[in-house]
């Protein structure tokens, strides 16, 4: 049974890794998740339990994304641009501390999917308007994307997936990774320096004007959603509905104003990637119950010493990179929970800051590319893999080191 | 005996193109048949941004081409800068796609002069001062090649002395 549900979940995954025709990944994921439940290779019954346990998750991210889209629409990107475009006054070394800045707080509240696909672009546009080389700054955003994803639990969709295994609360989860993502950064923002010491003392011509201003509703529903987390969180209200009542809110500002019309709303919502992320889970669990599980158990470390907790960032890193994050973390995450929350905040560590190692987050989908495309990305993936190189090993120590500090002195074996 | 008529590349980038222009306009003072080429070959920028969301799974969001509005502009603004600098040359403006340089290298085939902008700290002599596609293109061009300091160069004193064991010391 177990090599029939390995099957399924090799075509799910090489299915997302190719993208036949541009296919959502679900075309693949949703049929895989029913004929593992047909042949029984998964129950029913635990079928349904593990889509009552994802689908809050993906519903909570599903709602970020639509606040990410209506902030987006509503010109808070292109504002943030402008704020950092003229607080550098064309130096390139001030413009990047500012989108080291703005990428990890966008990467924190909103998620990195909005610093990926919503700052990025405005990144470019920044460098470009000042005149001043735009690589360091687009690897910046690139790499904080990732590394700069372990703060809060809305910040990587893995987190949310680790949220209720790790057994720690929304408050309590920032409290344990805030070190560890200031010291990521830290790093991030070190080697960047080093590496774009040249690029980043070319000058280029400082701008003042300003034509966009903080669209002011937005602004503060985004503020009184981070802090509805954190009541939701201590009232037991699942923190979905505080996202999604924000994505309420700025939908009705957003259709009022017609910055956005009905239907590019529903494409926001994006159904296809919650039936692949529900149907992903399910293979995969019929995977780690057919006996995956059992012997990923053997190469799982054991205890909560600073070294196990390097060994689960390791292994959890190293899954990530073979094929992708999402299905690394939900391989690993029954085991992790099982060894503690430190555990699981390591495996975060490992699957969030990995992905930096390969250039399109995974051997599986640069290997992809190689073969699919003719070879003009070489430059590049030469220049992005050092960095990863760089950097990644780096953040994971750290980071894992910074975890265990304060999860076992500071706040004393959580 | 009429001279031949005097071909200038300027390989416009960011963070130097001021400098190489106004070194191009120097070297064709008052020379109304010469004719300068400004080429802009942007980087992989986008190819970056697109390759950032592959990582993204189950996303589904379109992978739609980034707008470059400011890559035009850098080569209308080295345009409009060569124009106050020297009012009589011919310009034309490239903007180039493709291995930035190769594309800069066959540019400059049969040219007088190459322009290109130093690379390197800025704060004081010494290496790194070319990276690796400018090394490419001096290694491979055909003709003159001038290398330009983006902003006024740093003293001499920045030059490290000769080490202590070296015998000519």
């Amino acid at each position: 049974m177990l090599a029939i549900s390995g099957l399924f979940l090799i075509l799910v995954l090489a299915f997302a890794v190719i993208r036949p025709r541009g296919l959502p990944e679900a075309v693949a994921a949703v049929p895989a998740a029913i004929v593992v439940v047909v042949i029984g290779a998964l129950s029913g019954h635990e079928a349904l339990a593990e889509i009552s346990r994802l689908l809050p998750v993906v519903l909570f991210l599903a709602a970020i994304l639509v606040v990410g889209d209506l902030c987006e629409a509503a010109g808070v990107f292109r504002w943030a641009g402008e704020l950092i475009g003229r607080g550098s006054g064309g130096s390139g070394k001030r413009l990047l501390l500012l989108v080291f800045v703005a990428a990890s707080i966008v990467t924190a509240v909103l998620s990195l999917d909005a610093t990926v696909v919503l700052l990025t672009p405005v990144v470019l546009a920044t460098a470009r308007t000042l005149r001043v080389p735009a690589k360091p700054h687009m690897y910046a955003s690139a790499h904080l994307a990732n590394s700069a994803s372990l703060l809060l639990p809305v910040s990587n969709l893995t987190n949310l997936l680790a949220l209720r295994a790790s057994g720690v609360s929304f408050v309590r989860f920032a409290l344990l990774m805030l070190l560890p993502w200031l010291v990521v950064i830290g790093i991030e923002y070190g080697v960047l320096r080093w590496r774009f010491g040249s690029e980043l003392t070319l000058r280029g011509r400082p701008v003042t004007s300003t034509s966009t201003r903080l669209p002011l509703l937005p602004a503060i529903v985004v503020g009184a959603m981070l802090v509805g987390f954190v009541v939701a969180s201590s009232v037991g209200i699942q923190a979905a509905w505080v996202a999604g009542a924000a994505a309420l809110v700025l939908a009705v500002r957003a259709l009022v104003r017609k910055e956005v019309s009905l239907r590019s709303l529903g494409g926001s919502l994006n159904i296809p990637f919650i039936a692949f992320v529900l149907g992903l889970g399910i293979v995969v669990m019929a995977v780690v119950q057919g006996g995956l599980g059992t012997f990923l158990g053997h190469l799982a470390p054991t205890g909560n010493g600073l070294v196990s907790l390097l060994l689960w960032a390791l292994l959890a890193a190293v899954l990530a990179n073979l094929v992708n994050n999402l299905p690394a973390v939900l391989l690993v995450l029954p085991l992790a929970a099982a060894a503690g929350p430190l555990a699981v905040l390591a495996v975060l560590i490992g699957v969030n800051v990995g992905p930096n190692l390969t250039y399109v987050g995974s051997l599986a989908t640069l290997l992809w590319r190689r073969i699919a495309s003719d070879h003009d990305h070489e430059v590049s993936i030469g220049e992005f893999t050092v960095l990863g190189l760089l950097t990644t090993p780096a953040c994971l120590v750290a980071g894992v080191t910074a975890l265990w500090v304060v999860g076992t002195v500071v706040l004393g074996g959580t | 005996m009429a001279q031949s008529v005097k071909r200038v590349v300027v390989w416009v980038e960011p963070g130097t193109w001021e400098a190489c222009v106004s070194a191009a306009a120097d070297l064709v003072p008052g020379d109304f048949e010469a004719q300068v080429l400004l080429l802009y070959v942007p980087d992989d920028s986008e190819d970056l941004l697109r390759d950032a969301r592959a990582g993204l799974w189950g996303r589904g969001r379109p992978v739609q081409p980034v707008a470059a509005p400011e890559d035009p502009e850098l080569l209308a603004d080295a345009e409009a800068l060569l124009r106050d600098l020297a009012r009589d040359v011919t310009i034309t403006t490239q903007l180039g796609s493709g291995p930035v340089e190769r594309v800069v290298t066959g540019a400059s085939e049969n040219a007088d002069y190459l322009v290109v902008g130093r690379q390197g700290d800025l704060t004081r002599r010494g290496p790194t001062s070319l990276g690796k596609h400018t090394r490419f293109v001096i290694d491979h061009a055909q003709c003159r090649v001038v290398i330009v300091w983006p902003q006024p160069a740093p003293s001499a004193a920045t030059i490290p002395p000769l080490p202590p064991d070296d015998p000519r010391r």
